[in-house]
């Protein structure tokens, strides 16, 4: 008898002929998660089971477990020799502690089993109930917990009662690869986590501007990109600095623009970036009408630079309250909400352009020298591996 | 990276020759505990009241002490044993540890007034006085502005809201005040916080003055230490360093007089370049500068890449926003955001200052093009 954990995946099963892929690609993800670990990884027919770790570790495996995409769900299981006195004393000893309503659900995949489901699951329903009759009653409809009986063809039978619900999605790695530009903000750690969740391996920018931004404002993204490599991996995160092309636009152009013409440089710079690192995406935590560089004459304004490449927004339709209702459920929001900006008020306008106009933008930019700017910013690039 | 470090007010650097000291007497049979009934621990004991006496020295006969954690819990010891009743009155520029007690107390009921400040951070008196009456029961008032330094002039502030209401029990913070401004309290200031860190001691030690016809109450109960006042096995090794690093730094006046040589020399380096928020009735050790339209944040950043650390009263972030100091200073607002903070300390010398003023003046250079 030994614990063994249970991963079901979900869309994978709608897979034709590439199944066998993504499968594999879910099995690399799930050892890369927990590469730390002692453990076994083994595929059964539509499922995985991690077998053979220390006992201690239980906690932590079903914890990175349920931050790895592509995974429905996973149960705690007793794994036992199939035999009808051992399986019916473990399933005795699971509800021990158990208080509710209760059903039992058997599936007999092995057919040398001489007890046929709807016998067990009744016999065993019987057993249960006699001996933990003051905690527990039987509902067949909705009970508080079902004690699954899972008789294998190995000749081994899976014992578990719970169902803890994961991340699902696809693996990553299987969607292609994207560029996240991550501010330090609530958005786009979200907007990453949604594309991983999708299959996409991420990769990050960020744009600080030191001294008017500080080291911490920096630190932070780290950490929001460790937060995010849960779930997506690891992550390589870009670090490029704006100071001069801030500066060079607070100079040289309208101040209502300062935030328009600053993205249109960050699109820039992302794409060539993307280009350069094999990314086939850039991704944004853009979220339409959020703020005014999120209008969609903003909008179209700053992605008028890209030349042709993707930009993927997962959050444009999305209210903030359900941004955040994501961000705290994958840990970034309270890292987000830390007082450190990641644009100076300095360079903040008192009344930002909200339906900036492309022909306006691009005579303003001739006040600058795009180009050598660009060309700048890449010289002094960072790169972080979290 | 070797910085020059003047934020000073914020904490020192241990005086080497204090800690040394103190090591050598917690080595030297120094780690028994004073409660203990053994002999050997009576010598621990002796060496707390040793440096209890030290310490009131320096203040007029009739007052006591009681050792605490630091300036934070002498404050909340202070106020929690008289703020009670009626209401109490205190400034708009206190240090977080008694702003943010008085808050705490308006939760529970007790009416609470701030006074306002003058643009160098000292309080408004007439203002002050302005909020005493016949139900005032306490009153607090910082020695030594913080973020600014100006000094409040307490013992004459305490003899003018006693005048109004003799009842008033009378507190003033004195951390950035005491071994720094040479000053003999008044018997109309009943109680006074003091810290060690701040005069080249280690964290973790404090003191409460106070009168000594004055029942404490007090905030932690055990093993009735500290005259019932503050139980818990006292921190033998802080006081001792406290006694030690007192003993280092005694000659008030020849330092105040070098620190004043200090802001002088540091002032005139930069003059054209900042307004000075202090006044002239401000402490030395702490010079209050404007860099008028450039953000105090950036201005800090840049001068710790250029080896030097000072403080700022005030954070560039919007959800930090103006300190709170600083912005009840009714500066105009680019005077206010600019606010930097230079605090020396007893072993800071003149090249070190002079370095920082042009440091300022170059990175001041580099800064132009924001500034509006």
């Amino acid at each position: 008898m030994k614990k063994v954990v249970i991963i079901r995946y979900c869309e994978i099963h709608l897979k034709g002929k590439n199944k066998g892929y993504f499968e594999r690609l879910l099995g690399d993800n799930i050892k890369h998660a927990l590469k730390d670990l002692d453990f076994k990884c083994v595929k059964i027919p539509a499922r995985y089971l991690i077998e053979d770790f220390s006992e201690d570790d239980l906690d932590e495996i079903v914890s990175r477990l349920q931050k790895v995409s592509g995974i429905h769900s996973i149960s705690v299981a007793i794994l036992v020799p199939s035999e009808k006195e051992i399986i019916y004393q473990t399933a005795l000893d699971l509800c021990k502690d158990k208080v509710g309503t209760f059903k039992v659900d058997t599936n007999r995949a092995d057919k040398r089993f001489p007890v046929h489901s709807v016998d067990l699951s009744r016999e065993l329903g019987g057993l249960i109930l006699s001996k933990y009759a003051k905690n527990l009653s039987v509902k067949i409809k909705n009970p508080d917990f079902c004690v699954n009986i899972d008789i294998r063809e190995s000749g081994d039978t899976l014992i578990f009662t719970d169902v803890i619900k994961c991340m699902g999605g696809m693996p990553v790695g299987g969607g292609g690869k994207g560029l996240l530009l991550l501010s330090g903000g609530i958005d786009s750690p979200v907007a990453g986590y949604m594309m991983a969740k999708r299959g996409m391996k991420l990769k990050a920018l960020h744009f600080h501007s030191y001294p008017y931004t500080s080291d911490q404002a920096k630190e932070k993204v780290i950490d929001l990109a460790k937060k995010l490599s849960l779930y997506a991996g690891d992550i390589e995160l870009y670090v490029v600095s704006v100071t001069k092309i801030q500066e060079a636009i607070h100079e040289n152009c309208s101040e209502e623009l300062m935030i328009t013409m600053l993205r249109r440089f960050m699109m820039r710079i992302a794409e060539r970036l993307a280009n350069s690192i094999g990314a086939q995406a850039i991704i944004t935590g853009e979220s339409l009408g959020q703020v005014a560089s999120q209008t969609i004459e903003s909008l179209t304004t700053s992605n008028a630079v890209i030349e042709n490449i993707p930009v993927l927004r997962p959050l444009i339709a999305f209210d903030k309250l359900d941004i955040i209702a994501i961000a705290e459920k994958i840990d970034t929001f309270e890292t987000s909400i830390l007082p450190y900006e990641d644009c100076c008020t300095v360079f903040l306008p008192k009344f930002p352009a909200i339906k900036p106009r492309l022909d306006k933008v691009e005579k303003e930019e001739q006040n600058l020298n795009v180009d050598q700017l660009i060309n700048e910013a890449f010289t002094n690039i960072e790169k972080f591996h979290v | 990276m070797n910085y020059v470090y003047l934020d000073n007010a914020a904490t020192t650097k241990p005086n080497e020759v204090a800690l040394k000291n103190a090591i050598e007497l917690l080595n030297n049979d120094g780690f028994y505990n004073p409660s203990a009934l053994y002999n050997p621990s009576r010598a621990v004991k002796t060496q707390i009241e040793k440096v209890r006496l030290q310490v009131l020295k320096l203040f007029p006969n009739g007052y006591d002490l009681v050792f605490t954690s630091g300036g934070t819990e002498a404050d909340n010891l202070a106020i929690f044993s008289f703020a009670k009743k009626g209401n109490i009155v205190t400034t708009s520029g206190e240090h977080s540890a008694v702003y943010n007690t008085f808050q705490q107390l308006k939760q529970t009921g007790i009416e609470v007034r701030f006074a306002k400040l003058n643009s160098d951070g000292s309080v408004n008196e007439e203002h002050l006085l302005s909020l005493i009456d016949e139900k005032t029961s306490f009153v607090s008032v910082v020695n030594v502005n913080n973020e600014t330094g100006a000094i409040n002039d307490i013992n004459s502030i305490a003899m003018r809201v006693k005048s109004i209401n003799k009842n008033v029990i009378f507190h003033s913070d004195g951390v950035q005040a005491f071994l720094k401004i040479n000053q003999k309290l008044s018997q109309n200031v009943d109680l006074y916080s003091i810290s060690a860190h701040k005069i080249g001691a280690l964290k973790g030690t404090g003191a409460l003055i106070y009168k000594k016809n004055l029942h404490l109450k007090a905030q932690l109960f055990g093993g009735g230490q500290e005259h019932n006042y503050r139980s818990g096995t006292e921190n033998t090794f802080g006081i001792f360093n406290f006694g030690f690093a007192i003993c280092e730094n005694a000659n008030i006046e020849q330092n105040f007089k070098n620190a004043q040589v200090l802001k002088d020399a540091f002032l005139n380096e930069l003059q054209g370049v900042v307004q000075l928020v202090s006044s002239t009735n401000s402490s030395p050790y702490i010079v209050s500068i404007s860099l008028v339209g450039i953000k105090a944040e950036i201005m800090q950043r840049l001068l710790a890449d250029e080896g030097y650390l000072v403080g700022t009263g005030s954070a560039c972030s919007s959800k930090l926003g103006t300190s709170r100091i600083i912005s009840n200073c009714n500066l105009d607002k680019r005077v206010s955001e600019g606010v930097l903070r230079i605090s020396f300390g007893f072993t800071t010398t003149i090249d070190e200052v002079i370095g920082c003023a042009n440091a300022i003046k170059k990175c001041a250079e580099r800064l132009k093009v924001i500034k509006k």
